[in-house]
């Protein structure tokens, strides 16, 4: 048994966006060509057997784990009256189609999701439309979201840094998207021998799970680098936890080594 | 008026109910609807034809969703061994062989369905429409509507077909079956016996088709005699007298003395599968699945664990903030049951062709399969424990575990 990566929605986004269109900037008055060409798209996004699989198998995990975070950290109520998540403002960075932004916000969360792929977000806006969830969608970039000086209680950075160019300016930017005495989930992969011959050589060659070239083991980033990373910025780790993928189940369960996927969530000092 | 929920059940048979149990106490607002509901039970009346053997796996999930108190409260008869045997081979299998006190529960069906819809009425987030049939049913992935006779309309993100065999949500949704009718028909029989009550169930297999006795409570036992729709015309045409001379000269003596029929009726037997148990909003659970040769009686047993399984997809998808009703959520609960239901009625299949033949090599073959399973202490504990439905991988209420809370 190893451990692999599912996925990565930087590669799965590549995936969506093979052929590049012009740039919609405003996704309510896309045309209706390009409506149902990403209708077809967000079908193919949010299909259970589709190429998206391994990222509605990781997110069910994931939201559990970050569920039970957030209720702790946030002392929300969690009971079958009250959404667990209520008046939390998220920001999902890199939120793909969707999945997780969805999740969230059925919890209660007000979310944000940004993205740089212009396909992506219009996906996520229609399947949330679709859905009839209120999420706000736009292609932004950290970065510029920051410039406008904006906060959030929890900031989402689910595996995204593995793919940045420069991780530590990024980190930056979303740590400072998050407001004094609130959090962030990251999610990521070790950089370790197992994590070369899980993600790249099982997932990649042997399982092919996902498509080839999907990651960079020299990209990855270790525990302690996150921390590194986000100690300057004012924040203390509270939680960290292993994540094994079971390659003959697909199931995901919580373990002490975090030598492959883990998670991590990270709290921002009140001043 | 219209009104608007997350699940709307239809149909509030013993797998509906349960269903709608076991999303009790959530936060998903449920509406049950029942059209025939059943009549209630009086102390000491006659035992209804209509039996089920209710597994250890069943019975937790009845504990479990809290509806146990109210089978207890009426009548069962709880069974510790189970022989099967045919003219050579003989097999008996004993409950303390697995460390279980009891094998199973015979119950009549009509307890088990009153028992849970009573429960129902604890549940705040569940609403029960009784005794009102539905006028038209129109299936969309996104949310279904539902017009019932009395005007009223209702509108749902999900769908659960529990209307039966031949399910009218099934229909509506366009989801195909393959089945066929097997040449057999039960004649089911409610008898006095010389005996007190019994903790036996036993099967004989003979080239007509299978003959069964369920104990009931008391000196009161149901058979069940499989045989060709002719012969069961001809049987059902006897007079009393004449049909217990017949029962008598059929079934073995060992069984004890048989001193009365009080109740007597037939069904046919279907096998019948659903091709898909989900579509985005939509899901099929019990006889709307499938319906099973009742044989060794699995069939309210599968479909108990069908509710189960889709209560725990339900209520985790919603705890994951997945949309419930999606085809990626209900997919898992596809995968849980349909497999298992398959091999379930493949078994069963195996069963009706291989003691439904006069061949001199298969006759062989079964009567040493059945010594076997006599001499084999861990192929016969194999045996009974998928029959009690304790395998591993059971849904989370089979194993007495609740959802909430």
């Amino acid at each position: 048994m190893m451990n692999i990566s599912p996925s990565s929605t930087l590669a799965l986004r590549s995936f969506v966006d093979d052929q590049e269109d012009p740039v919609v900037k405003n996704v309510s008055s896309i045309d209706p060509k390009e409506k149902a060409h990403f209708e077809k798209i967000a079908r193919l996004w949010w299909e259970p057997q589709g190429p998206f699989w391994p990222l509605h198998a990781m997110n069910a995990f994931r939201v559990r784990y970050i569920r039970e975070q957030l209720v702790d950290y946030f002392k929300k109520k969690d009971d079958p009256i009250h959404l667990p998540l209520s008046g939390l403002r998220c920001l999902d960075v890199g939120c793909g189609g969707g999945i997780l932004s969805e999740a969230i916000a059925r919890l209660g969360g007000e979310v944000m999701g940004i993205d740089m792929v212009e396909k992506n977000i219009a996906i996520a806006d229609h399947h949330a439309h679709a859905s009839g969830l209120n999420i706000h969608y736009e292609v932004t970039t950290a970065e510029d979201l920051l410039a406008r000086d904006v906060s959030f209680d929890v900031v989402f950075n689910l595996e995204v840094i593995e793919h940045v160019a420069h991780a530590e300016e990024f980190m930056q930017s979303c740590a400072r998207l998050v407001r004094p005495g609130g959090i962030m989930v990251i999610a990521t992969m070790n950089r370790t021998l197992l994590s070369y011959a899980a993600a790249i050589i099982g997932a990649e060659v042997i399982l092919r799970w996902l498509p080839r070239g999907t990651h960079h083991w020299g990209k990855f980033v270790s525990p302690s680098e996150i921390e590194h990373f986000l100690v300057p910025e004012g924040f203390t780790v509270i939680a960290t936890t292993g994540v094994f993928v079971n390659p003959l189940t697909r199931g995901f369960r919580r373990v002490k080594s975090t030598a492959v996927n883990y998670m991590m969530v990270a709290s921002k000092a009140q001043s | 008026m219209g009104s608007e929920c997350d699940v709307l059940i239809v149909g509030g048979g013993m797998v509906g109910a349960t269903l709608g149990c076991a999303l009790g106490q959530s936060g998903l607002r449920v509406v049950l609807l029942e059209d025939a509901p059943p009549e209630p039970f009086v102390v000491d009346q006659p035992f209804d034809l209509r039996v089920s053997a209710l597994s250890v796996a069943s019975a937790n999930i009845l504990k479990t969703i809290g509806a146990w108190g109210g089978i207890t409260r009426r009548r069962l008869c709880p069974y510790r061994r189970m022989r099967v045997w045919e003219d050579l081979g003989d097999v008996e299998f004993l409950s303390d062989e697995i460390n279980q006190p009891v094998l199973g529960h015979i119950v009549e069906n009509r307890i088990i369905q009153l028992a849970v819809l009573e429960r129902l009425k604890d549940f705040d987030n569940v609403e029960v429409i009784k005794g009102v049939k539905t006028r038209s049913m129109f299936y969309d992935p996104k949310g279904s509507s539902v017009e019932l006779e009395d005007g009223r309309s209702l509108k749902a993100r999900l769908l659960v077909a529990a209307d039966g065999g031949f399910s009218k949500v099934r229909q509506a949704a366009g989801m195909g079956v393959s089945g066929w009718d097997y040449e057999q028909q039960a004649l089911v029989l409610t008898v006095e016996t010389g005996c007190g009550q019994q903790d036996i169930t036993w099967q004989r297999f003979t080239p007509n088709g299978p003959q069964a006795l369920l104990p009931l409570p008391g000196a009161h036992a149901s058979l069940v005699w499989y045989n060709t729709p002719e012969e069961v015309r001809r049987l059902k045409s006897l007079s009393n007298p004449q049909l217990l001379e017949a029962l008598i000269e059929a079934f073995p003596a060992c069984l004890g003395e048989i001193k009365s029929i009080t109740a007597r009726g037939s069904f046919p037997l279907r096998r019948q599968h659903a091709l898909r148990y989900v579509k985005e909003g939509v899901a099929l659970i019990g006889d709307a699945a499938h319906m099973i040769h009742p044989l060794a009686g699995q069939g309210v047993n599968i479909g108990l664990l069908d509710a189960a399984a889709l209560a725990e997809v339900l209520l985790d998808a919603d705890h994951q903030g997945q949309d419930f009703g999606s085809e990626a959520a209900l997919h898992r609960y596809e995968n849980m049951r349909r497999r298992n239901n398959l091999m379930m009625m493949t078994i069963m299949d195996g069963f009706y062709r291989a003691f439904g033949s006069r061949s001199v090599p298969l006759r062989l073959l079964r009567n040493l399969g059945l010594g076997l399973a006599e001499r084999i202490g861990p192929a016969k504990k194999m045996a009974m424990v998928q029959a009690m439905g304790l395998h591993r991988s059971l849904p989370r209420l089979a194993q007495g575990e609740a959802l909430i809370g």
